[in-house]
């Protein structure tokens, strides 16, 4: 083992466990350890893969574990899990999403959601920014502010997480069959104000003008009053105004 | 002359260190351009293009031009601006290192310029290339667009199309607002055929039978204009003084029009038509049998598809303007004799030496409008675009030499063509071409035209004139047997044309008008005398009837003028001493403007 | 978008636009004669080097759109984050089909996959013909043919690539 440590990787994508592979042994100088999905294997070049026994696993603590968030159901296999669980910091990569912990992740975990499809995703300078904050922290994920080359820093979309709860609420009334406790769960004020209201307080139909950039349309102002309870805001056709405003999202989002 | 092109575009401009850029050789190799850069890429290119469509210089605009692994790329206008420059003319001005050099036909200009450093990463990926910085590639803050803000306003007149793999329509307000011409898609596979279109119509291009040969920028942008003139029917109007080339000009449209195939040119001088032959020779001549009347196809039917050419359209008379005014509005012509009108088409190209927008000149508005539906072309003077004279002469020097089967060949020197360009070319480029023709010539056993060999400024034939050298004002002696020999015209202009050495000013301050007077009264009295010898006697008017045409026949020996150029000549000669008319002169001036009437009139002082 | 879009876009516009598509119009150039130059040594350097770079790149991008650009993504962060662990177990998966079925995406993956197959195909086709005897015009033919299709399946690829827009994310 190099005084690097070890890096264990967690991807099925083949091409990408096998470049990030290539990039954590051959430039960065870990020893690196990958699982795809079958075997856990020890890569020391292209050439030199070894696959790793369960009694050595059992031995082994990876200073870090690269964990790809569309592998996350992996996490339920008991050996991937233990695995993970001693690897002193676990960063989750790709996807969309704000870097940082994620509620009901353990402490350990940090989220860097951008796409990494193989080496050339990121910078070398980048790579090694994330090589170097692993090495200098012994565990927990503060100070993810260190990685802003790697960590990509989105403002929330209202409009979008509207459009999607629009989508729910029509497919629910549409589907009861599908959805007994949804179709009337959706129909509850709270239902939309605990994500939309949480995030935005009281100022939701500013935000959601805002990232409209125009004047919104009246459906949509009349959904986002009701969903924060704007007196005289009360809607009995309900259905209406959501299939109204569904639209307008749409097409809204799509340009 | 190939079209002589510069790409700025960071992708190829580069040059890689120890290898090949491999996207400027596929882009050269699709374009069948020669890469003219002179750098290492184009000094060890691995191909050859067979025939090359163009000449490209690229350029990278960013430094360094030549990036390695841990090398920070910026973008650099100041260097940009200093290439553009190279190859650019200021109108107007000349630059006498570069005289005759080449010309940018016309600049390619990419959008997005990647900067920063340069990993090895992003070197990996395409060599000599940094990682870019975010907003490099946001279309509201393309790099491209920045540059093209600076060039086009430090050289305004240099055409500018994209050439881009980006989305057109991320920029295409934006291109046109600030300058560029048009866009060409990079990866678009009719590339080639697009930019030819887009030199055809945009681009700064010489002409290639060298009829008009130069490659000055006023030249140019008159050639371009003819060009896209060339791409309609629209009556165009052609303006120049006298000697800049009109009828040429004419031609390379009528040229530039029928690419596609053989269309007619009719050349006309609009002089020639007096009130009593304009009908018959415009719509031609209906023929009738019974009378033996020969039928004749009019010059406007003759030109029936194609063009005609109307030249000095300012000597039209009333009656002709309004004649060809009807055919413009109706688009057919009746023959002389004939019931039945024939459609036409027929693009008119005009030319005039004169502003036809003076009211005092009384050419019809509304005709001079449907003349020049299609645009005006203005054509330079020669003093305008000196630094064709070199060219110019060396055509004119072959030309002449072409006309004299066994002449010696010479050399133009460099003292000929700088003292060439010191002259003002009053009468232009068939001024300049006389000036040569006279010299090759006289002068027909020599190597080397020399200075010795010019006479400039003053008629050319033998044993009347004199000159002296030029030495920075020109002193011109007129020969002492003035006669018919020397034309009225030349003379005019040889008044006009002299220059005084400003540090004489004080000696001749005032005296020109002086000079001007008595050359004008004088001129006079040998108008007068011929008014008296061409007077018409009849029994029923025995002090004779004034004739100015035969009089001005008489005083010019020229037996072909018109009626109208008779009038202007005497409107010419007496103008400047209009106050001191009397008699036969008063007369005969006073006919001239009713022929060819202005605003004010002069009326009888004395009988 | 996010950075898958911008491998997207780095594959269309960088390679595939500007590298493989230039590069095959070249070849056809000196294939039928208006440039000089080795066309072995030619497509060697320019095709198969550009084709080695672009084709997994190719196939992770067609392999992971699914997960990259799931509308599920939304469920991580901001607001809808913070839904009730009642809605998150129905909500992100039906999101999710009607995502799929609205934009056909896994339709999109495979025929993406497929026409970079058809690119690949033509690539070894066409540097097969090549370093067979070129010289004979009856090979020439063949060669220009096959650079022909070459050019055509890259740019039916850079125009499905380009078929990804805002629509496409929700």
């Amino acid at each position: 083992m190099t005084e690097k440590g070890q890096i264990l990787i967690i991807d099925s994508t083949g091409n990408r466990r096998k470049e990030l592979c290539e990039l954590w042994s051959g430039v960065l100088g870990y020893d690196v350890l990958c699982y795809g999905g079958s075997d856990f294997i020890r890569f020391q070049s292209n050439d030199k893969l070894k696959t790793i026994s369960p009694d050595e696993l059992s031995n082994i603590r990876p200073l870090a574990c690269l964990f790809h968030v569309g592998d996350h159901s992996k996490y339920k296999n008991s050996t991937v899990k233990k695995l993970v669980d001693s690897s002193r910091r676990v960063v989750m990569f790709s996807g969309v999403g704000l870097a940082g912990p994620k509620p009901g992740w353990p402490s350990s975990w940090f989220w860097i959601p951008r796409a990494i499809t193989g080496k050339g995703s990121a910078s070398d300078r980048e790579w090694r920014q994330l090589g170097d904050w692993l090495a200098t922290q012994t565990s927990g994920s503060e100070d993810g502010g260190s990685l802003e080359l790697l960590s990509v820093r989105k403002r929330p979309q209202f409009l979008t997480a509207l459009y999607i709860l629009c989508q729910g609420f029509l497919a629910a009334q549409r589907m009861p069959e599908r959805f007994p406790v949804a179709v009337a769960e959706t129909r509850t004020r709270d239902w939309w104000s605990v994500p939309l209201v949480k995030s935005a307080g009281e100022n939701l139909l500013n935000i959601v003008t805002q990232e409209w950039g125009t004047e919104i349309p009246d459906s949509v102002a009349k959904l986002v009053n009701w969903i924060a309870n704007t007196p005289g805001s009360d809607q009995t056709e309900l259905a209406e105004i959501v299939a109204e405003a569904k639209k307008e999202l749409e097409s809204r989002i799509a340009k | 002359m190939l079209p002589h092109l510069l790409i700025l575009d960071d992708l190829f401009g580069r040059v890689v260190p120890g290898g090949h850029n491999v996207d400027r050789e596929n882009l050269c190799a699709n374009f069948l351009w020669q890469d003219a850069t002179g750098d290492a890429e184009a000094n060890t290119s691995r191909q050859k293009i067979l025939k090359p469509t163009a000449n490209a210089v690229f350029f990278r605009a960013q430094t360094p031009v030549c990036a390695r692994v841990g090398d920070m790329v910026e973008n650099d206008i100041k260097a940009t601006l200093k290439e553009v420059g190279r190859y650019w003319i200021p109108q107007g001005g000349s630059n006498a290192s570069s005289l005759g050099g080449p010309r940018w036909t016309m600049l390619l200009l990419d959008l997005c310029f990647y900067t920063g450093l340069v990993t090895e990463e992003s070197h990996r990926r395409t060599p000599g290339m940094p990682e870019g910085r975010p907003g490099d590639d946001r279309p509201d803050s393309y790099f491209g667009l920045t540059l093209l803000d600076a060039i086009h306003q430090a050289f305004p007149e240099l055409p500018i199309f994209i050439l881009s793999s980006k989305p057109r329509e991320e920029v295409s307000l934006e291109f046109s607002r600030r300058g560029a011409l048009g866009f060409i898609a990079r990866d678009d596979l009719r590339g080639p055929e697009l930019l030819e279109e887009a030199l055809w119509n945009h681009g700064l291009l010489p002409d290639p039978n060298e009829e008009l040969a130069g490659n000055s920028l006023p030249l140019l942008l008159a050639l371009r204009e003819a060009r896209r003139a060339a791409g309609h029917r629209g009556n165009v109007l052609i303006r120049g003084e006298r000697g800049t080339g009109k009828e040429l000009m004419a031609h390379y449209l009528h040229r530039a029009a029928s690419r596609d195939g053989e269309r007619p040119f009719v050349p006309v001088n609009s002089a020639v038509f007096t009130p009593d032959l304009f009908a018959s020779e415009l719509f031609g001549i209906q023929p009738r049998t019974a009378t033996g009347v020969d039928g004749k196809i009019g010059l406007i039917e003759a030109a029936n598809s194609g063009d005609l050419f109307l030249d000095e359209i300012a000597d039209m008379s009333p009656e002709v303007q309004a004649a060809v005014l009807r055919v413009l509005q109706e688009r057919k012509v009746t023959p002389v004799g004939g019931r039945l009108s024939a459609p036409v088409d027929v693009r008119f190209i005009s030319a005039t030496n004169v502003e036809l927008d003076d009211p005092a000149l009384g050419f019809r508005a509304d005709l001079l409008d449907r003349l020049r539906t299609g645009g005006s072309i203005s054509l330079p003077r020669l003093r305008e675009r000196l630094s064709d004279i070199p060219s110019l002469v060396a055509k004119f020097v072959c030309e002449a030499e072409a006309q004299r089967p066994g002449i010696r060949h010479r050399e133009i020197t460099g003292e000929v063509i700088n003292q060439l360009i010191a002259y003002e070319w009053p009468g232009n480029i068939r001024e300049l071409r006389s000036v040569i023709f006279d010299a090759v010539n006289r002068h027909a056993d020599v190597e080397f035209l020399v200075p010795g060999h010019l006479r400039i400024g003053y008629d050319r034939r033998d044993g009347k004139v004199e000159s002296q050298e030029l030495d920075g004002w020109q002193r011109n002696r007129v020969g002492d047997r003035v006669t018919g020999e020397i034309g009225i015209s030349e003379l005019l202009d040889i008044q006009n044309s002299v220059k005084f050495d400003s540090r004489e000013a004080a000696h001749w301050a005032g005296r020109l008008a002086d000079l001007q007077l008595a050359e004008a009264k004088l001129l006079a009295r040998y108008l007068q005398a011929a008014l008296a010898a061409t007077k018409r006697h009849t029994p029923g008017n025995p002090s004779g009837q004034l004739q100015i045409h035969p009089a001005i026949k008489l005083i010019t020996g020229d037996p072909s003028i018109t009626a109208s150029s008779a009038a202007d000549l005497i409107k010419r000669l007496l103008g400047p001493i209009e106050s001191e008319l009397d008699g036969d002169l008063l007369e005969a001036y006073n006919i001239s403007l009713r022929l060819r009437p202005r605003k004010s009139r002069l009326t009888t002082k004395r009988n | 978008m996010g950075e898958w879009n911008e491998l997207r876009a780095r594959l269309s516009h960088d390679l595939v636009k500007n590298r493989l598509i230039p590069a095959t119009s070249r070849m056809i150039k000196i294939v039928t004669g208006s440039v000089v130059a080795d066309p072995v040594e030619i497509f060697d350097s320019t095709i198969t080097v550009v084709w080695a770079e672009t084709n997994p790149s190719l196939k992770f991008l067609f392999e992971s759109c699914e997960t990259e650009l799931s509308p599920r993504n939304y469920f991580s962060v901001e607001p809808l984050i913070h839904c009730p662990p009642s809605t998150l177990e129905w909500l992100p998966d039906l999101i999710h089909e009607l995502w799929l079925e609205r934009h056909d995406v896994r339709g999109w993956c495979k025929a993406g996959s497929e026409l970079a197959a058809g690119v690949e195909l033509a690539i070894s086709g066409a540097g097969n013909l090549l370093r067979e005897s070129y010289n004979a015009d009856e090979q020439k033919a063949l060669v220009l043919d096959a650079l022909l299709r070459l050019q055509g399946t890259s740019s039916g690829l850079s125009t499905h690539l380009s078929l990804i827009d805002n629509r496409f994310l929700i």
